[in-house]
């Protein structure tokens, strides 16, 4: 009777202490509000270079080049122009949906499902031929915003199109077959809501007591589990963060990223104690680490996963220390990709192209020839993966080209 | 028998002499076995090679069969037709032709248009109709078993072959939809035409897609052999996606068909080409960045069966990193587990082995030249009692040493043969 009050002391006097992790880690940037508190992860990784760069001609710039390509596909096509041109522009405004979705903490891939099902409740168009190409223009917008997620979204967008050919195959009315797919948009949004619950049940019995618990990347469904862990069944554990440097908008602060940091905080909020530690340092930390417990943003057919950089250094530190590496992913996460090299995701936009160390880190004494370059994200191969912590149950990477066999045929 | 009864069927292990003893019962080309059999190897088919000199096949053995089948056998027999892709789609047409040419002994069955009024009609008559046709259905199928079994004695069937086999024996047992013999025997071709499409034709479209699709500017890479499937892909990213990339092709003997290969691939556009022997390998293969080969048959363990000489190449990639990509269509999978190379494999002529250089005469020339001699002789097998020549067509390549088959459903883990063979069986 008495472990919650004390927990929730405990919780109530590691508050203050987060606030002041948080202002001095903000320190170069004091002026900003902390960004977590009222902006959503993605659109405050899409916001942070507004300050440098100007994100607004980032982003309009690759709206632009998607049209582009995508004029150039209806082009190839012949046939297909008259009726792009025979569609109107829905009023129903698409990434503005998106925006607000993933402002309410949804993940990507779930929000991107609900805008489509909202669309197509929405749509007036009034054959399937104009809705699929409604929706795949939607498709497509939501895809160049994602980032970071990008690859989750695409195949949630990918599986969604697919759905739609299915079901006009199967009720060749019109009405019925709308009928469907909003019914199936709502039955997948009921899915993705109990998600991360599920994930937290299958791993919650990984994380043993007093054990040391190392992630990296701030995922939210690896906090699902060290909640349900420390929460429900009292645990008592450690939690080792790795710092998360490289990304463009840490580079700017002290290092850590936003979600990074807004994961501490929350880890803390649970009583649990955690440990930042920089980069440089995993492979030290490694011995005293007894599971790794990371996110992914996409996890490929064969079983790779792809993350927040760093993580393939991670789980080559494991492997050599045998330290258990699990990952805990989301279902929709898995993407009909095949990457065999680094170089198979490496994303070729503008914003991860180097550019000057000196104006990175507006430190003059550095020479202007010096240049910056981060890839974005990692491909950790299946072989360095101990287990895939999913909603599908806990899965071995090879068991993620059937998963995907059975979800597309 | 159903096809899930034909597929757990052992093979016939050649060392058991009451097994062999039953199956030349069954042969239906006979042929002498080998003079020096290699013992590891003893329960595989060794036989001695047909010479040219030998080839004409006696007219006892190949009467009452197709002409179109009696010429494929011969065909495989001398490695005129080979190669898995073409070898499968060879024996499809061989036998879709001796279908559409059978005629049933007792014609009462193959009067179409009174069977065919008649079936729709009264009861009665088609009872006796369905009957006649059940009774003509057997003598298709022991005739298509004896048609197949002369191509199992010319050369055993390769896994894709075999799948093929069942699959068109499978189709005889559709009888009960068929009003008549002409029904069932057209449904037969035509269901036939369409596994070709299917299966051969647009798996190996979108196979060539797919692997031209992985390859971009400025790539080296690497293959083993010659592969249909693999030049293919190397053409098609030439050809239609415009890609500058060089090829290193290795080869080995005694068949040398990577010469063939290379001049095919410069032919066809390939900007560079390096042509190279299994020896150089370890060195060459440092400079590529993909390893590229096709194969024989996969198995649901993900065990890749290839021409002799891949598994090194594979592991030799697998060392220095270097993503390995086989390419496979499905009909080459087999719901089998392959651990090794000497449970299923396939043994060659030896005496191609006792030529020590490439620049030899032509295969159908051997022991018609009375002026080149190989360097242990034609005559090894007398001056050397104590010599056995192993040549060996294939070995198995490990799940771990691949790292994707490129196959009709797009890339997949070499694990995902077993799903993709549940999926379909």
């Amino acid at each position: 009777m008495h472990e919650p009050s004390i927990r929730e002391r405990v919780s109530k006097d590691v508050q203050p202490d987060s606030g002041s992790l948080v202002s001095t880690s903000t320190a170069t940037n004091a002026g900003r509000a902390a960004p977590w508190t009222s902006v959503p992860s993605s659109e405050g990784a899409c916001a942070a270079p507004t300050g440098t760069d100007g994100s607004s001609i980032f982003t309009q710039r690759k709206q632009s080049q998607l049209d582009v390509t995508y004029l150039l596909a209806a082009q190839a096509k012949p046939g297909q122009p008259h009726e792009v041109a025979g569609v109107p522009e829905p009023e129903f405004d698409v990434l503005t949906r998106f925006r607000s979705e993933l402002a309410r903490e949804t993940p990507a891939a779930p929000a991107a499902v609900h805008v489509l099902t909202d669309l197509i409740r929405c749509s007036r168009s009034e054959t399937i031929y104009g809705l699929e190409l409604e929706v795949r223009r939607a498709c497509d917008k939501m895809i160049s915003y994602a980032r970071s997620s990008e690859l989750s979204v695409r195949a949630a967008c990918e599986l969604f199109v697919k759905f739609i050919t299915r079901t006009s195959f199967d009720f060749p009315d019109f009405a019925e077959c709308k009928m469907r797919l909003i019914q199936r948009g709502e039955h997948f949004r009921a899915m993705t809501d109990t998600c991360r619950e599920r994930i937290a049940v299958f791993g919650e019995p990984f994380i043993l007591q007093g054990s040391n618990i190392l992630t990296h990347g701030g995922s939210r469904v690896v906090f699902s589990i060290i909640e349900r862990a420390a929460r429900m069944k009292r645990k008592q554990f450690r939690v080792v963060v790795v710092e998360g440097r490289g990304r463009h908008d840490a580079a700017l602060s002290s290092g850590m990223t936003a979600k990074t940091l807004r994961f501490c905080c929350d880890v803390m909020r649970l009583g649990i104690q955690v440990t930042i530690i920089p980069d440089s340092a995993v492979p030290a930390a490694m011995e005293v680490i007894d599971i790794v417990l990371l996110g992914a943003e996409a996890i490929a057919e064969s079983g790779a996963v792809i993350n927040q950089v760093g993580s393939l250094g991670i789980a080559l530190a494991a492997k050599t220390f045998n330290v258990q590496v699990f990952i805990a992913a989301e279902s929709y996460k898995f993407v009909r990709i095949y990457p065999l090299t680094q170089r198979d995701i490496s994303k070729t936009d503008s914003d991860h192209a180097p550019r000057s160390y000196r104006q990175m880190t507006r430190h003059e004494e550095i020479p202007k020839q010096l240049q910056f370059e981060c890839p974005p994200s990692d491909l950790t191969p299946g072989s360095y993966i101990h287990l895939l912590i999913t909603d599908l149950g806990v899965l071995t990477p090879a068991a993620v080209s059937e998963a995907l066999m059975k979800m597309y045929h | 028998m159903t096809s899930r009864g034909a597929r757990t069927k052992q093979r016939l292990q050649y060392d058991d002499p009451d097994a062999v003893a039953k199956a030349e019962k069954r042969a239906v080309l006979k042929r002498a076995p080998a003079q020096r059999l290699v013992p590891l190897f003893a329960h595989l088919p060794q036989l001695e090679p047909l010479r040219p000199d030998a080839t004409q096949v006696s007219f006892v053995e190949t009467s009452g069969l197709h002409p179109r089948v009696v010429r494929l056998g011969q065909q495989l027999a001398h490695g005129v037709v080979q190669g898995g892709s073409a070898r499968v789609v060879a024996l499809l047409l061989a036998l879709r032709e001796m279908i559409a040419d059978f005629e049933p002994t007792n014609s009462s069955s193959t009067l179409p248009p009174a069977t065919d009024a008649a079936a729709s009609m009264p009861v009665k008559v088609s009872d006796s109709g369905t009957e006649s046709i059940t009774e003509t259905r057997r003598e298709l199928e022991r005739a298509l078993n004896r048609h197949i079994q002369f191509l199992v004695d010319s050369r055993p069937l390769s896994i894709a072959m075999g799948n093929a086999v069942r699959f068109v024996k499978s189709r005889l047992g559709i009888q009960a939809l068929a009003q008549s013999f002409l029904e069932l025997q057209q449904q037969i071709i035509n269901d036939i035409d369409a596994f070709i499409e299917e299966r051969v034709v647009l798996a190996l479209e979108t196979i060539f897609d797919a692997g031209a699709d992985r390859i971009r500017d400025g790539d080296v890479v690497m293959t083993y052999d010659a592969s249909f499937l693999v030049e293919s892909i190397l053409l098609r990213a030439v050809q239609k996606h415009k890609r500058r990339f060089r090829v290193i092709v290795l080869d080995a003997r005694p068949r040398h068909r990577g010469c063939a290969l290379v001049h095919r691939l410069l032919q066809g556009g390939v900007a560079q080409c390096t042509y190279g022997l299994l020896q150089g390998a370890p060195m060459l293969v440092q400079e590529a960045n993909l390893l590229l080969l096709g194969a024989e048959a996969c198995f649901s363990n993900g065990a890749v069966l290839a021409a002799a000489g891949t598994a090194s190449v594979a592991s030799l990639a697998k060392q220095e990193r270097i993503p390995v990509a086989v390419a496979c269509e499905s009909l080459k999978f087999s719901e089998r587990v392959l651990i090794d190379s000497i449970c299923l494999n396939e043994l060659g002529n030896p005496d191609e082995l006792t030529w020590g250089t490439w620049m030899r005469p032509n295969a159908s020339q051997v022991g018609q030249n009375g002026g080149i001699q190989p360097p242990l002789g034609e005559d090894w097998r007398e001056r050397y009692p104590n010599l056995k020549l192993l040549h060996l067509y294939y070995d198995v390549t490990p799940a771990e040493a691949v790292d994707a088959l490129i196959t009709e459903f797009g890339l997949i883990p070499p694990h995902g043969v077993a799903a993709v063979t549940l999926d379909m069986g």
